[in-house]
């Protein structure tokens, strides 16, 4: 737990500072074209497997309109998810697929990243967390273009826009251990059972209820 | 040839400006090329849309070579072979070379690079202040010949095309035929990397129907299948269904383009 404010804290610095020291290995890696790389550079206290999302060292902003880096979710493992909150068909399918899994297991997180970064902006991703009632250990990010492209990338999440309101997407619902390295990726609505397999494995067995 | 394999469900792409290449204005950066935008007749088509505008843009006249690249590891020595995680790239990246800094001489100096990830190709056009050209961009200089912008109509073509794919050589940059646009080897080269290959769905073939699909796309109904005539076209679409951002293979390269002022 300590580590984890620890590494929120480095980064929370680093962001405020501007600083401008030595790019970690992910800002020339992913070689992204945004100014703002250039901007948070947080050395972690532990180096990231080679295989950690976490190396992606995009700012996104949250439902309050924090910045954030997801290295900030270090520490326990994540289920992570990319949807849109306009989406009337398959999205909140996948929130009720992840929902099942918070009353089953207490120290995990989950995170939903959104493909429409035009309208969810944190004041929708808020209203949209509030009437779907996700928990505090829901993180809901935006970002832009770029971001959502690299995000989507490592995830092996392919979508399109089809229409000014909609996106086409895969319904892709990944489990990240601690460090951010993906053990699995659940690809369609409903089969949950190798995402609970993945999590045993990382938080330990199925809280009795 | 009418089953094929792959039962591709696409939409024309819309072209994703990210904003990036400013730093690009005239004089033309060297080795690239204007693109006069336009609009196209997409492959596979969406209920109701027919056309794919492209607005002007820039692209290089050949796809990145193994000598060029090396001058970008001297100065980003973390896409060294061995310095890249593995989340930006499989084990083969840069697999022919005959060290992390030096492509050798085996393979000529200007033949196009491959083995690079679409991570790796992504940041080698960023470091050029310019981006990968998307599936839209990519597609529509596809289209021209040696006298016209879109030739897809003329008689021969797709099949030229088709010829040119599967005898695809790759060893050298200038393989293929100069399009009217003065851009080289778009067909017959290397295949390449595009911006936004994963906006491109791979579908249920017929063994996996409806259901499958609805699960893993949201929208799904909306896509719509195309006639496999451009065939050629067919399996660019196939492989950018098919791989990953981390997909690394010995005929796969890349060029870059960049926006317009």
């Amino acid at each position: 737990m300590m580590k984890r404010l620890t590494v929120s804290v480095t980064v929370l610095m680093a962001v405020l500072a501007g600083c401008t020291g030595a790019p970690p290995a992910a800002d020339v890696v992913a070689g992204d074209t945004h100014a703002h790389h250039d901007m948070h550079a947080p050395a972690p206290v532990e180096p990231l497997a080679g295989m950690s999302v976490y190396q992606l060292d995009d700012v996104w902003l949250d439902r309050h309109g924090a910045e954030r880096v997801l290295a900030d979710l270090r520490g326990r493992p994540q289920l992570i998810a990319m949807v849109y909150t306009n989406c009337g068909s398959a999205c909140p399918r996948i929130v009720a697929d992840m929902k099942r899994l918070e009353g089953e297991f207490s120290d995990v997180g989950f995170v939903l990243v959104s493909i429409d970064p035009e309208r969810d902006t944190p004041e929708q991703l808020d209203s949209f967390a509030t009437a779907t009632r996700l928990s505090d250990r829901w993180t809901v990010l935006a970002g832009p273009d770029e971001s959502i492209a690299t995000l989507a990338a490592v995830l092996g999440v392919r979508y399109r826009q089809v229409s000014a309101t909609d996106f086409m997407h895969s319904n892709v619902i990944t489990v990240l251990d601690a460090g951010g390295s993906i053990v699995h990726r659940q690809e369609a609505l409903g089969e949950v059972d190798g995402t609970i397999a993945a999590l045993q494995r990382l938080a330990g067995p199925v809280v009795v209820r | 040839m009418r089953r094929a394999p792959l039962f591709l469900l696409l939409v024309p792409a819309l072209a994703v400006s990210a904003g990036a290449g400013s730093a690009l204005q005239r004089p033309l950066p060297e080795g690239m090329v204007r693109i006069e935008g336009g609009s196209y007749r997409p492959l596979y088509v969406q209920p109701g849309e027919t056309q794919v505008q492209v607005e002007s843009f820039l692209l290089d006249a050949r796809p990145v070579t193994r000598g060029e690249y090396e001058q970008f590891l001297v100065r980003h020595s973390r896409w060294q072979r061995g310095a890249v995680p593995g989340l930006f790239a499989d084990d083969g990246y840069l697999r022919d070379w005959e060290s992390p800094t030096s492509a050798g001489e085996t393979v000529p100096k200007d033949a196009p690079v491959t083995h690079v990830s679409w991570f790796a190709a992504r940041s080698y056009c960023a470091a050029r202040g310019g981006r990968l050209p998307t599936t839209a961009e990519w597609e529509y200089v596809a289209l021209a010949d040696e006298r016209r912008r879109d030739a897809s109509e003329a008689d021969g073509f797709l099949k030229r095309v088709l010829e040119l794919t599967l005898q695809r050589g790759a060893t050298r940059a200038g393989a293929g035929f100069r399009n009217v646009w003065g851009v080289y080897a778009m067909h017959g080269g290397v295949m390449e990397w595009v911006s936004d290959f994963q906006s491109v769905f791979a579908g249920s073939d017929s063994r996996v129907g409806e259901r499958r699909e609805g699960q893993l796309t949201c929208a799904g109904g909306a896509t719509a299948t195309g006639d496999a005539r451009d065939y050629a076209a067919f399996l660019r679409y196939a492989w950018r269904a098919t791989v990953d951002a981390r997909t690394t293979t010995g005929s796969l390269g890349f060029r870059c383009a960049g926006d317009l002022q």
